[in-house]
């Protein structure tokens, strides 16, 4: 038998399909049987496709000249 | 490079002189290969030239120059090749492996003893070394010659064992086709190894133990670490001497004896000739050890001992991960003004700073969460990398480095900001459960504009505490994989997977209400 805990112990490396084949049949299975689980994966899949697409923190262009300068600078002072 | 000297100067020493007999025991013992042969057989090996006069000559010429040279990129299958095309006898592929040992044996001690060696002549000259091959692993590696078994009282170097070590090691059993060579060997063993000389036993044996870790035959280090262990030395101890270069445990002068021995057998070239007994005793211990790691590689004899590290498995996964970080090495953008910028060009470590920043301040961002924090971190990380561009080895992309010290400034800045709240040491977590659990809306990512959807993700991310947040942003944000993130944050992969476990769950309880496919008034659904 496999458990809802023990489908929530697995969740990372089923979404980041790191399961060997043997515990992946486990799985599927108790998909196919447990509501909650199958929300619970689904919503996961779509939290890593939001958190993967939205990117991280980018420079602005303007921010990003002024930075530039600093550091060359404080390079240079160090010299 | 060793310098050389006549026999005379040396000390004597019986364990080399045992090795000397074993060497020309086998040399010119009775055997079925014709001494003509062996000897064009050890030349061959020696100048990685092949003289052959038929093609089972050729063949079994080809088998033991890899053998000896390139030990781990014989496969399984390739004894029974020798059998079926080459028509080679179990007797004359025996004789070929135990020339390859053979080589190998001459060679280390040469090196040792600060005696020329052919082989070494042609390293240093233009001979062409064979081209490695890859390392073969197989798990159904069985032994492939056939060898009449020796009951007790039949054989008497197998008693000999028997009263020595109180079992006869299979790599022995697997050579009965050839008695006399046999002989010989057990005797140089009990010469070497197991009879105390100007060193005692139990030093011998983990000299032995951490030569044949560095060739990787898992074979010999679990025969050898049980036999450390019915001497007294518990196998954790002798795990940690073989591998650990710093062989915890040893006092200093054992340490260099070892040290020694790892060296004369992986790079015989590169060492002085021994000037003491105990390092001439610790050269033929590396002699044999050598010899006894190729012909074990060659026979394939089934483990007698459940290895406690597949050392050879360890090899191949050792060398795709360096074949893949110089393969990526390779082609990084950046090699041209990274060399530049160590030379002291400013213009080309500017252009670096100008390519870089994002990244850098992003990756300084994301770890602490701050962009307030990034400013002053970039700065800081490129200070860094500008004073230790001459440490930078070249093993992996100049990027992949800049992001690793970029993590760790992230990691610092968390540390002073907040140093109560620790980054490496997890409490038991308890079972976590998620309380919202509808279903989502289909494709929740189109629901928002990128903008805001980046900026809605961030101030989730940031309400999570520091550990969740941090594993989340380097492996689902910043990409990494799960063992890229954890040397990253110097935490075990277990670590890093349950943080990431509960991080997604965290996002996915903080994002739900926006996606709820059943809520009332959600944004277009």
């Amino acid at each position: 038998m496999f458990s809802c805990e023990e489908f929530r112990a697995e969740l990372s490396n089923v979404v980041d399909e790191e399961i060997p084949g043997s515990l992946r049949r486990l799985v599927e299975h108790h998909l196919t049987e447990c509501r909650a689980c199958r929300i619970l994966y689904d919503s996961t899949r779509k939290t890593l496709t939001i958190l993967t697409e939205a990117g991280s923190f980018e420079l602005e262009p303007r921010v990003s000249e002024r930075l530039a300068a600093r550091i060359l600078a404080s390079l240079k002072e160090r010299d | 490079m060793s310098s050389i000297r006549s026999d005379i100067d040396r000390p004597p020493s019986r364990a080399v002189d045992a090795a000397e007999a074993l060497a020309s025991a086998l040399a010119s013992g009775p055997g079925p290969l014709p001494p003509a042969f062996r000897e064009r057989l050890l030349r061959a090996i020696a100048d990685g030239r092949i003289e052959a006069s038929d093609a089972k000559e050729a063949a079994l010429s080809a088998f033991a120059l890899r053998l000896a040279r390139q030990p781990l990129t014989v496969g399984a299958g390739e004894v029974e090749e020798l059998r079926v095309q080459a028509a080679a006898s179990d007797e004359e592929i025996l004789e070929a492996v135990l020339m390859a040992g053979l080589a190998v044996l001459r060679r280390t001690l040469d090196a040792g003893i600060g005696r020329a060696c052919a082989w070494d002549q042609e390293q240093t000259g233009a001979g062409p070394e064979p081209r490695p091959g890859p390392v073969q692993a197989d798990a159904t590696r069985r032994p492939t010659l056939s060898a009449p078994v020796r009951r007790p009282g039949e054989f008497a170097p197998f008693d000999l064992l028997r009263e020595r070590l109180g079992f006869v090691p299979a790599l022995y059993k697997a050579q009965t086709l050839l008695p006399e060579a046999l002989e010989s060997e057990i005797r140089a063993l009990c010469e070497i190894l197991l009879d105390d000389g100007r060193l005692p036993r139990r030093l011998k044996e983990l000299a032995l133990l951490a030569v044949s870790a560095a060739n990787a035959n898992t074979y010999c280090v679990a025969v050898h670490g049980e036999i450390l262990r019915s001497l007294g030395v518990p196998p954790e101890q002798s795990d940690a001497i073989a591998h650990d270069p710093l062989r915890p445990g040893l006092a200093e002068d054992e340490k260099a004896l070892v040290d020694a021995a790892v060296g004369l057998a992986t790079r015989p070239e590169d060492c002085d000739p021994a000037a003491t007994p105990e390092s001439l005793e610790v050269a033929a211990v590396a002699a044999l050890t050598g010899f006894l790691n190729t012909i074990e590689r060659g026979l394939n004899p089934r483990p007698d001992f459940r290895p406690r590290r597949d050392l050879l498995a360890e090899r191949v996964e050792a060398e795709k991960a360096r074949a893949a970080a110089a393969a990526e090495a390779a082609s990084d953008p950046d090699a041209g003004l990274v060399a530049l910028a160590r030379e002291g060009d400013d213009a080309a470590f500017e252009q670096l700073v100008r390519r870089h920043q994002a990244r850098v301040y992003r990756t300084v961002a994301g770890v602490t969460g701050s962009p307030e924090d990034a400013e002053d971190g970039t700065q800081a990380v490129f200070v860094r990398v500008f004073r230790k561009l001459s440490d930078f080895s070249g093993a992996s992309r100049f990027s992949t480095w800049l992001t690793r010290i970029a993590i760790h400034e992230g990691i610092d800045l968390l540390r002073r900001r907040r140093p109560a709240e620790s980054l490496e040491n997890d409490a038991e977590e308890p079972d976590f459960r998620p309380s919202s659990l509808s279903p989502w809306i289909d494709d929740p990512e189109r629901l928002y504009a990128r903008d805001e959807m980046r900026r809605l993700v961030r101030e989730k991310l940031a309400t999570l505490p520091e550990r969740y947040r941090v594993a989340v942003f380097l492996r689902d944000i910043e990409q990494l994989s799960t063992s890229e993130a954890a040397e990253a944050l110097d935490v075990p992969v277990a670590t890093l997977k349950t943080r990431l476990l509960r991080g997604r769950l965290m996002m996915r309880e903080a994002l739900a209400p926006l996606f709820d496919a059943g809520a009332k008034g959600g944004r277009g659904v």
